[in-house]
């Protein structure tokens, strides 16, 4: 009896360090690939599209990206430009140049998917003023204040900073000489409600216009004092986006944060598309939108 | 005004029954071995087919005419008692119970009240006694995880404590023990339940067909009373567990006058392993533990007053600690620095109640009742850093407290009125106070620093509490009145209404909600029942998961986030066999549910955003489903056999494009098997097995590459593209079903000081790997040599089979 009783135990002790995850097989759906058209332009800019195909959950393929497409831009019933292809930059390229207002449909076609259209949503081009020069607000903290007059409509905006130094602003003997290089992100920060209502992402904040919506607005960014004594010059860079860029990055960075935990983690979240048809139905995947930036160079003494 | 006409009929027939010449007699029944009341005890009168049932606090008024009658009490476990009276005059007659041995089935199968009788339907009482029995995950027996075996009731997943009552949320679960609400009943997030099954009493769970008494909840109310402490000895008893150790003390202060009940557990794996911890974390703390605490008071002032004063305390609590020191010695500057920092989480409910039972008359029956609950959790980071030379100081030091909580404060007034045997109305007042604090932050950071020639300088830049939601007070009241009526031998109604009041922020809710059930007798082995019932619940949980984490937070419906409401149907067909040793009920259930709130895709539910920013309201939900249930509670071999087939949909505007879709915990078929045996009195074994339909996920159906903010694809050379998952819909993946079997050994020996019980047993004996979640991920396998990366489906599993050892002793 205890010979099958010290059994038991092993045999529980044994079980019990076994592995807790498990590879299953689960009774997914058939995948249909679809197109993916990823577009975002910039005012001043040509136009630009990567293609590309969807892939099952499961798949093992990397990103297939089509160099057979064709890609059409269309102003109302009129198409002005066929993109073509830049096997160097994997993408396909307009000659046409992105101007400010335009409201242009992409098309995009292939032999084995079906074709794929989005249209860009409107959006105002908002400038920089009044931008004072930043101040230490304490031993480790510098400020930024600059205000934008934001228009009646919805508006979208993104902003960054970055610090250009000059190769003897170091001291060679410097430990961070290899960390620093000529131009470098600004990490910033801000008590400003409308911008903590936005996403951070690697240096940028996204955010809208629903705190200050049609009135004159003033920001404050925090950085490190460090980058401003160091710099020669910062370079502050605001975007007016529409409303495709604003809505497909933020979702993109909510679902990025979104996992699989039903505990710990919130219900995944889709990431915005732009190649909807009418009725709201998936016709392909991917962005159709444009910006439009405003920079200032700022010199540092 | 369809509503009033009922509620003027039920006065109606109650002033009839007041016109006739009768005399009462009443009492309390009470268990002789220790004092303790007996709820829903049988008091019938065999002469007139006519009875009552002892309410909460043992009390039983039966009105009678004129003349010699034999007055039976009857309830289970307990020797039938049979008393001849000569009503001519109203009479007082206390009742004590003698506990039954081994043979209760032989002595209480007659003419216990039985679910065929009942008017009532959807109502499960669980015996403590079989809850003990019940294996449980580490020897910890658990309240709530018993409820989830019951048909209807559902569990979230693998372990945990939350459950879901016939396609509701677990927020639509009216908690209440000894009448206070507990807002979170989860030790561990989620994997064992507050309550302490040696201080509990009486276990009842009522899933629709709902009284007028109760309110507050959509989808069901868990009444959890306490013990009142023994009156007439001292005893003792308790456990060593191998995760935690209890004791609980009861006795008379006054014999047969006053009693206390003391009962404590705490968990010590944090003490146990601390050696290990430390040495792991460079000599630092850190550990988790949980505690509760239950106590009570009663007095008895004489045989028409009685006090009860009853308490609850439980906290969990996570700590982590890390530091250091550094010193040295250069040129005499002597160079000292420290750092420290302490990470804690802690939640935790505190309940308490003092409840007055007044007897007005032999027919009227009082119970006022102070409620205070509070339930807080506390996310706390300390941080202490300081350098100090010979001549020099500089230290800064952080405190950051981000909590949120509700406390509620209340009072009720219930009165139980039995003017003859044919009606029992029930009518009472009921007034919370309560306070959200959905999210506050305590900020306090100070600096202090003194340089070589001594000059000091203190800073406290901060020093505040910001409310990122706004703290919120709710007046929350209802009146109800209730009858239960006897229309004649078959026909037995229910009928009730329950107005409420909710205020918050200067908006009003006003309600009117009918109850209504009914039972019809076939013959008295076969019954017949319907129930309608309307609730309306004034307060939201935001919840990501729903497993009854100590973050989900509660909030009051405002201007803008309505009271969510529900209408619910429910046919029941009830069968005694074997002269009620087995009672079969088959139910069916439709629920319509409104207003109902979900948090925003992507939402955190804590933040520093205002809650009412994360939600999407006005959603409406339905559910339907029929539910077997078998129970045995007397003889040897005891347990039940429940079935749920279920379905349960969700529809909120802002989600799933504004279509149906299926709740997470939408189980088309659940399965338990609950048995326990005793072989002798010195050994019996409880056996558990479930079966259940597996929960819904949302699961991606394809994949794509994405930009940077640039506009670029970067990586499609090397094939490291970023990528975005698609989801076509809201739940469209079932993960595997879940089963289980647990088993326990239970060993009984008389010792001279009292009894000692050795409990062995094992959660899922077959190892079952249950699904937990599931996950899409890289699996590498080394294929000739060459390492290669396969996608696939990775499922996750909590527990495997867990043995268990426990030491029980009582005396």
């Amino acid at each position: 009896m205890k010979r099958f009783f010290y059994f038991v135990i092993i045999v529980i002790s044994l079980v019990s360090c076994d592995n807790l995850q498990t590879v299953i097989d689960v009774d997914l759906p058939p995948h249909e690939p679809k197109l993916v058209v990823n577009s975002v332009n910039e005012v001043g800019k040509k136009w630009k599209a990567y293609v590309s195909v969807s892939q099952a959950p499961l798949s093992n393929n990397d990103f297939v990206f089509l160099n057979d497409a064709l890609v059409i831009l269309i102003d109302g019933d009129t198409s002005l430009d066929t993109l073509t292809y830049n096997a160097l930059k994997n993408r396909y390229e307009s000659s046409l140049i992105v101007q400010e207002g335009t409201n242009f449909e992409i098309r995009v076609s292939h032999s084995k998917y079906n074709t794929i259209n989005a249209a860009l949503f409107p959006f105002q081009k908002v400038l920089l003023k009044s931008i004072e020069e930043p101040q230490n607000i304490s031993s480790e903290t510098t400020s930024l204040k600059f205000t934008i007059d934001d228009p009646q409509s919805n508006n979208y905006y993104m902003i960054s900073l970055k610090a250009y130094y000059s190769q003897d602003a170091y001291d060679t003997t410097d430990i961070w000489q290899e960390y620093y290089s000529e131009m470098e992100k600004i990490y910033f920060d801000s008590d400003d409600p409308s911008l903590n209502q936005g996403q951070f992402s690697r240096g940028k904040v996204l955010f809208d216009d629903k705190l200050f919506n049609g009135t004159t607005k003033e920001f404050n960014l925090f950085f490190d004092s460090y980058l401003s004594t160091k710099a020669d010059s910062i370079l502050l860079n605001l975007w007016s986006v529409d409303y495709a860029f604003y809505n497909y990055f933020t979702t993109k960075i909510i679902q990025l944060n979104t996992g699989n935990n039903p505990i710990f983690n919130s219900e995944p979240v889709n990431v915005f598309n732009s190649f909807l048809n009418g009725a709201d139905e998936i016709q392909g995947y991917g962005i159709f939108a444009v910006l439009c930036r405003d920079s200032v160079i700022i010199q540092m003494d | 005004m369809k509503k009033y006409l009922i509620l003027s009929i039920l006065i109606v027939i109650s002033l009839y029954s007041f016109s006739q010449q009768k005399y009462t007699i009443s009492g309390f029944v009470n268990d002789n071995e220790n004092g303790e009341s007996l709820i829903g005890v049988n008091v019938i009168v065999k002469e007139k087919l006519l009875g009552t049932t002892s309410n909460t606090y043992g009390f039983y008024s039966l009105t009678l005419p004129e003349g010699s009658y034999e007055i039976s009490f009857t309830y289970i476990g307990f020797e039938t008692m049979k008393q001849s009276v000569n009503l001519n005059k109203n009479i007082s007659l206390n009742v004590d119970l003698k506990s039954s041995s081994t043979d209760i089935g032989e002595v209480t199968i007659v003419a216990e009240e039985t679910v065929v009788e009942r008017t009532q339907t959807s109502i499960v009482d669980v015996p403590v006694q079989q809850i003990k029995n019940i294996p449980a995950l580490l020897g910890e027996v658990d309240v709530l995880k018993a409820i989830q075996l019951l048909p209807g009731v559902q569990s979230g997943g693998e372990g945990t404590s939350g459950f879901y009552v016939r396609g509701g949320g677990p927020d639509q679960n009216l908690i209440l023990l000894d009448g206070v609400p507990v807002y979170n009943a989860s030790h561990l997030f989620g994997f064992f339940s507050v309550f302490n099954a040696d201080a509990i009493k009486n276990v009842r769970l009522t899933k629709g067909g709902f009284p007028a008494r109760f309110g507050g909840r959509l989808s069901s109310v868990l009444e959890i009373d306490m013990k009142e402490g023994n009156m007439k000895k001292i005893e003792g008893e308790g456990s060593i567990g191998l995760i935690s150790s209890k004791l609980t003390l009861q006795g008379p202060i006054i014999k047969d006058k006053t009693s206390f009940i003391v009962s404590g557990r705490r968990t010590y794996i944090d003490i146990l392993a601390q050696p290990f911890i430390r040495s792991a974390n460079d000599g630092n703390p850190a550990g988790y533990y949980f505690y509760d605490l239950n106590a009570k008071l009663n007095h008895k002032f004489s045989e028409k007053d009685r006090l009860y004063l009853s308490a609850y305390l439980g906290k969990d609590r996570f700590y982590l600690s890390e530091g250091d020191e550094y010193s040295s010695l250069v040129e005499n500057n002597n160079y000292k620095s420290t750092y420290r920092n302490d990470f804690g989480l802690d939640w935790g409910n505190v309940t308490s109640s003092l409840r007055w039972n007044h007897l007005f008359s032999n027919k009227l029956f009082a119970n006022t009742t102070l409620t205070y609950s509070k339930y807080q959790f506390n996310t706390i980071f300390d941080s202490y850093s300081s350098e100090v030379t010979t001549f020099t100081t500089d230290s800064d030091t952080t405190n950051f407290n981000y909590f949120s909580g509700v406390k509620d404060y209340g009072a009720k007034f219930d009165f139980d009125y039995l003017p003859n045997p044919n009606h029992y109305i029930k009518f009472g007042l009921n007034y919370v106070r309560h306070n959200f604090y959905p999210g506050s932050l305590l900020l306090y950071l100070s600096s202090y620093e003194r340089d070589s020639l001594g000059v000091e300088n203190y800073q406290v830049p901060y020093d505040t509490t910001f409310n990122f939601s706004e703290a919120l007070e709710s007046n929350d009241a209802f009146f109800y009145v209730e009858d239960d009526i006897k229309v004649n031998d078959q026909l037995k109604v229910n009928l009730g209404m329950h107005v409420g009041y909710f205020n918050t922020n200067n908006k009003t809710y006003y309600s009117f909600q009918p109850r209504f059930s009914s039972r019809y007798l076939i013959n008295k082995d076969w019954s017949l029942k319907a129930s309608y019932a309307e609730m309306q619940q004034n307060i939201h949980l935001l919840t990501g998961s729903g497993a009854g984490l100590p973050t989900d937070i509660w909030v009051p419906s405002t201007d803008s986030v309505p009271p969510q409401y529900s209408k619910q149907v429910a046919f029941a067909a009830n069968k005694n066999f074997s002269n009620g040793l087995i009672e079969v009920s088959i139910e069916g259930y439709y629920k319509t549910m409104s207003d109902l709130i979900t948090l925003i895709p992507g939402a955190e539910i804590i933040g520093f955003e205002d809650w009412k920013n994360k939600v999407d309201t006005n959603g409406i939900g339905r559910s339907y489903g029929a539910e077997l249930f078998i129970q045995k509670k007397k003889g040897k071999t005891t347990g039940w056999i429940g079935y749920t087939l279920s379905f349960s949909e969700r529809k909120f505007e802002g989600v799933n494009f504004g279509n149906w879709y299926p709740y997470k915990f939408d189980r088309r078929h659940d399965f338990s098997l609950v048995i326990s045996h005793e072989f002798s009195d010195n050994f019996d074994v409880g056996l558990t097995w479930v079966y259940g339909t597996g929960n819904n996920m949302t699961f991606l159906e394809s994949r794509y590459p994405t930009v940077n903010l640039n506009g670029n694809i970067n990586g499609i050379d090397e094939g490291s593209v970023g990528e975005i998952e698609y989801y076509p819909t809201r739940n469209n993946l079932r993960l595997p079903a879940y089963h289980r079997l647990d088993i326990g050994l239970n060993f009984h020996k008389k010792k001279k000081w009292g009894d000692r019980t050795i409990s062995v047993g094992a959660y899922n004996v077959y190892n079952r790997k249950n699904p937990f979640f599931l996950s899409v991920n890289d699996n590498i396998e080394i294929q000739n040599g060459v390492p290669t990366s396969t996608r696939v489906v990775q499922q996750t599993s909590l527990f495997p089979i867990i043995p268990s050892i426990s030491y029980k002793f009582k005396f």
